[in-house]
């Protein structure tokens, strides 16, 4: 049985609409963002503190933004933030607290994540469970 | 058997005596040779041909009937005789023999004969039947008769004096024996007729052979050979026809099956339209594709009366178009008339075309897909990769057809990079073809656009696979009927095929969905399932991406801006606003001592004196005019540049800000010194002197934020207990004051004297006025211990400045409505919830003066009348202009009605010369006779009434008894104007406009008639309306009753009859003083 764009469009709808995508998305964003340490933190609340800090950097500089209109500023300072692949958010803080070899890389870190091979095997598998299913609803329909 | 006799007799009447004659009748002779066959063998025949033979023995009885006189007696006669003759002539027949019988054949004469001779030996029955018949006598048989030439014997039955007959050969031989005929001959240039010897031996020829007209057997005419019918001459339908109606409808259908034409059912419509009226018309369509196969039927009316129109214009419409058919917008159509089927006949055909046109298409264009399928397998074979098939295929076309072929430069943006087809210019020019044609023909292809450029007509396709099957199907294939020779060409696509691989950014997105209509076939499951991981993973990707910008970094970053995540700089900002109010407080301060030692500079004894007459009279006036003041003492204290503390608060200002204030504050109030002069008119110059000081000196002390709401009446104690402590040390305004009551400093607020009203936090503000009465409160407030927690402190603050605010706006509102209206908004006006929720009420008149301007100052002219060339106020000049009417009404009047009279005089003048110049023409002018009253007519204008709707206004002044306008409308009747009345009624117009003029004339002013009907009606009116002859005719004019100021409304009294139904009366909201109430 040959396969062409259309079925594999189907077949990946199939699989979000199972829930597995989600669930995928939501174990990237609540892994241990650094293997290395033990009790690291999940990704999700590391992002979170690492722009925390860099905002109140930010309002350090200038203590004006604070006293601005805040949709419009933090609209601001969002784009800001995530021009140039994360570049304000990787770059380190030393001035602060000094821990720059803690690099935060954010794009480097959801890119090895998706180039997990064992995610992609996982897919696959799932791929495969659905398609089965898939395919044998068809089956029993017809 | 009797019946039958009868009727024979009754039948062969007239017969009776030929049938004595054998010889003569058939009928007897029959008998005769039947009696005769009978007679030679009746004894050989049994008895039933007896019978038979005796039934024509009685026949014969039957036949002598004529001779007895008596018709119906014989008749009677016979019929009883028969009955009983039948068995005794079967007796008869018996007995008797033949001679009897034998011998009546002969003849009738002898059967009586013999009938009486033998009646001796007959029985006595027959013996009596025959002496009851009478013996038949000749009646005419006298000599004198006897002696004519002709005389006929009936019982002979031949000619009496036949043998004195001679042949009129024999005796008479100057005749011819064959005899003669008579011919018409010309003789002499006349046809005379002429008797010629007949010549029977010889034979008859043919005349036209002798002639020579008629050779070998054929007739050689020069009349037309016909090869068809001729048709009778058309008989008119009327009704007295008889037999179906002739059809009346006609079928138009194209003469080719050319179903290009682009021709609308209306063009055909009105090209039959010229024949007769259409009663009807239908285009039919395609059933199968409901495309119009341009087959029509017409069908004619007739008009009333004159039922033969429609077929004749039927007929006449088939007869133009019969030979050479019928050409409309250069396509030829046949007409016929529709009869029995003929219409159903003719749309099967077409639709039958239709389909097999279809056929056609459908199996060429699968054919040119079966073309392709086949290549693309070939291409697929030779190489492996999916993307690669394609190209080779597209270069090698572009280089065969599309090398020459290239696409305008400006159209290289439009077409952008994609396929094209294209017809040349030339090529379309010639056949004059449109894009519409092509549209519609290529419509069943995906074209993305059709283009008309200078260079032929371009076709887009948005993929190269169905630019080429179109090209492949249709070029060559495809026909459009050319305009200018009306065939159908044949039509060839050139391909132009795309470029470059890349198309530009326009067409990004069509570029990729090209790039994914390549169709990606995977072989086995697993590469399927790989593929669509990797798009999952992507997809993945470009997810999480966004999701940590929208729900992570977003949302963060606001949390992060919060200020309660800074205390160390709110707590730096809140010490630089502290700086700043104490800058504020000081400089003020300053100021303040700087007055003071100036108005210590001022003070004067004599002033003491002077105050208590002065503060009266200010009080008086604050009473009077308390509505003006109070909004200008508040304004006047606001921008003194000293605000209250609940405002500096809210304020976010650096000490830049406050300095321009400051001086702005100050020319503002000597701007409202202005604006308040102005405002009080009555006031004398001396005082304005006096008040100057007075107001500055209310904005010197300092002002406070009210901490608590109980602060009542305090101020008035104030000034007796501190003001006369030190004389010289006080301000003027502390100065004692030499008055019996004692007075306060501050004149009285507004709050004051209403002490029904509660204290907004605004009033209490103002109410502390200086540091003493801030000494005061302070004490009074003592005992009180705020519990003061940072989040109340914060709505507190909050809450004044929303009360503070609501205030001022209401305080706006009033003043606006006092100065668009003259009074206050009434509260019943205001909505307890909202206007929906209430529903619809009736407001009252006295209510609406609040909001309708053209209510208010019900009985004063209003300045509605907006005349653009007085630029002025109008209010001042008004009055002006009443004072100055009321004061010297003597001086003005005369003068008016002299320079009226003088102008009445000219004018009659003028009416006199025109009448003599009428003369001098002679003849009767439109022109010429002209409206004498409208001469007269006075500037006047309609504008919306305080009494109702519209009212009319002088422009300007009018004096008593002048005419003002007249009341112009239709003239009609009693009748009518009761009927329209009604009709008005019904169709909800109210107002009246129908004026009576007398008993019979009523003037209706309702739909044309002048503005005179805007004239409203008041009880104390200033107009009358006077019925006045002009020419013999009666007009209604309206005359000024007394002297009518400019924009004054004009009214009459309508004087209406009175009306008793109460329901009916007509309620009068004139607002005079004596107004009846009732216009009716």
């Amino acid at each position: 049985m040959a396969y062409n764009q259309e079925d594999s469009k189907r077949l990946s709808d199939k699989y979000k609409k199972e829930g597995h995508f989600d669930k995928l998305k939501r174990e990237i964003l609540s892994n241990p963002w650094n293997n290395t340490e033990e009790n690291s933190e999940s990704f999700e609340q590391a992002l979170r503190k690492r722009v925390a800090s860099t905002v109140k950097e930010m309002v350090n500089e200038d203590e004006e933004l604070i006293f601005k209109n805040r949709g419009l500023t933090s609209a601001l300072i969002e784009s800001q933030l995530v021009k140039d692949n994360y570049l304000k958010l990787g770059s380190k803080m030393e001035g602060d607290n000094g821990d720059g070899e803690k690099k935060f890389d954010l794009d480097v870190y959801v890119r090895s994540k998706l180039q997990d091979p064992k995610l992609l095997e996982m897919i696959k598998g799932q791929l495969q469970e659905t398609l089965n299913s898939y395919e044998e609803e068809a089956n029993g329909s017809t | 058997m009797s019946n039958y006799y009868r009727r024979a007799h009754a039948s062969s009447g007239s017969y009776r005596q030929p049938q004595e004659q054998p010889q003569y009748s058939r009928s007897g002779h029959y008998q005769y040779s039947n009696g005769h066959s009978h007679q030679q063998y009746s004894s050989q025949y049994n008895q039933r041909r007896r019978y038979n033979h005796n039934d024509g023995t009685r026949r014969r009885y039957n036949d002598d009937r004529p001779h007895s006189s008596n018709n119906a007696s014989t008749r009677q006669y016979y019929a009883t005789n028969n009955s009983q003759s039948g068995p005794y002539v079967n007796k008869k027949s018996d007995i008797s023999s033949r001679r009897g019988m034998s011998q009546s054949r002969y003849s009738n004469s002898n059967v009586h004969n013999t009938l009486a001779s033998s009646s001796g030996s007959l029985p006595t029955e027959s013996a009596l039947l025959l002496q009851q018949r009478p013996p038949s006598v000749l009646r005419y048989n006298t000599d004198n008769l006897k002696s004519k030439f002709h005389y006929f014997d009936p019982i002979k039955g031949e000619f009496f004096n036949k043998d004195k007959m001679l042949s009129w050969k024999a005796t008479d031989k100057e005749f011819s024996e064959t005899g003669y005929y008579v011919v018409k001959e010309l003789q002499d240039g006349q046809f005379k007729f002429k008797i010629k010897h007949r010549h029977p031996e010889i034979k008859a020829s043919d005349p036209r052979n002798e002639n020579g007209i008629m050779t070998s057997g054929k007739v050689a005419t020069h009349r037309k050979c016909r090869n068809s019918l001729i048709l009778l001459p058309r008989i008119s339908y009327d009704r007295y026809s008889l037999g179906p109606p002739p059809s009346c409808e006609i079928v138009v259908y194209p003469a080719q099956d050319s179903t290009t034409t682009n021709i609308q059912d209306i063009s055909i419509k009105n090209y039959f339209k010229k024949y007769g009226e259409i009663s009807h018309f239908e285009a039919f369509n395609d059933p199968n594709s409901a495309l119009p196969l341009h087959v029509y039927l017409i069908k004619y009316a007739s008009s009333d009366g004159k039922i033969n129109d429609a077929a004749k214009a039927a007929f006449s419409a088939v007869r133009k178009h019969e030979s050479s058919g019928c050409f409309i917008m250069g396509f030829k159509f046949e007409v016929i008339l529709n009869k029995h089927s003929i219409l159903n006949n003719i749309i099967s055909k077409f639709v039958e075309i239709n389909v097999k046109k279809l056929q056609k298409l459908q199996e060429n264009l699968k054919k040119a897909k079966e073309k392709e399928a086949e290549n693309e397998k070939a291409k697929e074979l030779q190489g492996k990769d999916i993307t690669l098939p394609k190209e080779p295929k597209v270069d090698t076309l572009s280089h065969s057809s599309g090398s020459e072929k290239r696409i305008p430069y400006d159209l290289l943006g439009v077409v952008n990079n994609r396929p094209v087809l294209h017809v040349s210019k030339i090529f379309v020019a010639k056949h004059r073809f449109c894009v519409e044609d092509f549209k519609y023909k290529l419509r069943g292809y995906r074209c993305a656009k059709f283009i008309d450029h200078p260079t032929g007509i371009y076709i887009i396709f948005n993929d190269i696979a169905h630019a080429q099957t179109c090209s492949n199907a249709e070029s060559g294939n495809l026909t459009i009927m050319s305009r200018s020779r009306r065939i159908p060409i044949l039509i060839k696509f050139h391909l132009i095929l795309p470029r470059f691989q890349n198309r530009t950014r326009f067409n990004k997105s069509s570029s990729s969905s090209n790039s994914t209509n390549v169709p990606i076939k995977y072989e086995s499951k697993e590469e399927f399932i790989e593929a669509t991981a990797k798009q999952i993973l992507k997809d993945l990707e470009k997810t999480l991406h966004v999701d940590i910008k929208k729900r992570l970094i977003g949302p963060t970053v606001f949390d992060a801006l919060d200020h309660a995540n800074f205390p160390e700089l709110l707590a730096k900002r809140e010490l630089k606003e502290k700086e700043k109010r104490q800058q504020i407080a000081s400089k003020i301060a300053e100021d303040e001592l700087k007055r003071k030692e100036e108005a210590k500079r001022d003070f004067d004894l004599f002033g003491l004196y002077g105050g208590y007459a002065k503060s009266n009279k200010r009080n008086l006036k604050r009473h009077n005019s308390l509505a003006l003041d109070h909004t200008s003492l508040k304004r006047k204290k606001l921008s003194n540049g000293i605000k209250p503390m609940a405002h500096l608060l809210n304020e976010e200002t650096d000490s830049k800000e406050t300095t321009p204030l400051n001086d702005e504050g100050i020319t503002r109030v000597s701007k409202e010194h202005d604006e308040e002069d102005e405002n009080m008119t009555s006031s004398s110059s001396e005082e304005e002197e006096e008040e100057a000081p007075d107001k500055k000196f209310k904005s010197e002390s300092e002002p406070t934020t009210p901490e608590s709401d109980h602060l009542h009446g305090i101020k008035p104690l104030v000034p007796d207990q501190n003001g006369s402590s030190d004389v010289l040390d006080a301000s003027s305004m502390y100065k004692p004051t030499a008055t019996e009551i004692p007075e306060p400093v501050y004149p009285p607020e507004e709050y004051d004297l209403k002490y029904s009203q509660t204290l907004s936090s605004m009033d209490l503000q103002n109410a502390i006025k200086d540091e003493e009465d801030m000494l005061i409160l302070k004490q009074l407030l003592s005992t009180y211990t705020p519990t003061v927690t940072p989040e109340t402190s914060a709505a507190l603050e909050y809450k004044i400045w929303q009360s503070r605010r609501k205030v001022l706006e209401e305080e706006k509102a009033s003043d606006w409505q006092i100065e668009l209206n003259g009074t206050l908004f009434d509260s019943e006006l205001q909505p307890g919830s909202s206007f929906k929720a209430e529903g619809f009420r009736k407001i009252a008149d006295k209510l609406k003066i609040n909001y309708l301007p053209h209510r208010r100052r019900v009985h004063q002219p209003l300045n509605t009348v907006n005349i653009h060339n007085e630029r002025n106020e109008y209010t001042p000049e008004l009055c002006q202009r009443e004072e100055s009417s009321n004061k010297e009404p003597s001086d003005s009047v005369p003068q008016e009605v002299s320079s009226s009279r003088d102008n009445r005089a000219s004018n009659r003048r003028f009416q006199q010369d025109i009448e003599a110049q009428k003369a001098a023409i002679g003849t009767e002018s439109e022109l010429l006779s002209l409206n004498q009253l409208n001469k007269r007519k006075k500037p006047v204008m309609f504008a919306r009434s305080a009494i109702h709707n519209w009212g009319l206004y002088a422009l300007d002044s009018i004096a008593a008894k002048e005419m003002i306008i007249e009341y112009v409308g239709e003239r009609i009747r009693q009748p009518v104007a009761e009927m329209r009345e009604k009709r008005y009624l019904k169709n909800g117009i109210g107002s009246s406009y129908l004026f009576r003029v007398d008993e019979n004339t009523v003037i209706d002013a309702t739909k044309k008639g002048g503005i005179a009907r805007f004239i409203n009606h008041c009880c104390d009116p200033n107009c009358t309306a006077k019925i006045i002859k002009v020419g013999g005719r009666r007009r209604i004019v309206i005359y000024a009753l007394r002297d009518i100021a400019a924009s004054e409304e004009l009214t009459y009294d309508y004087k209406f009859e009175r009306e008793k139904d109460d329901e009916e009366r007509l309620p009068c909201l004139c607002g005079a003083p004596n107004c009846k109430g009732f216009l009716n």
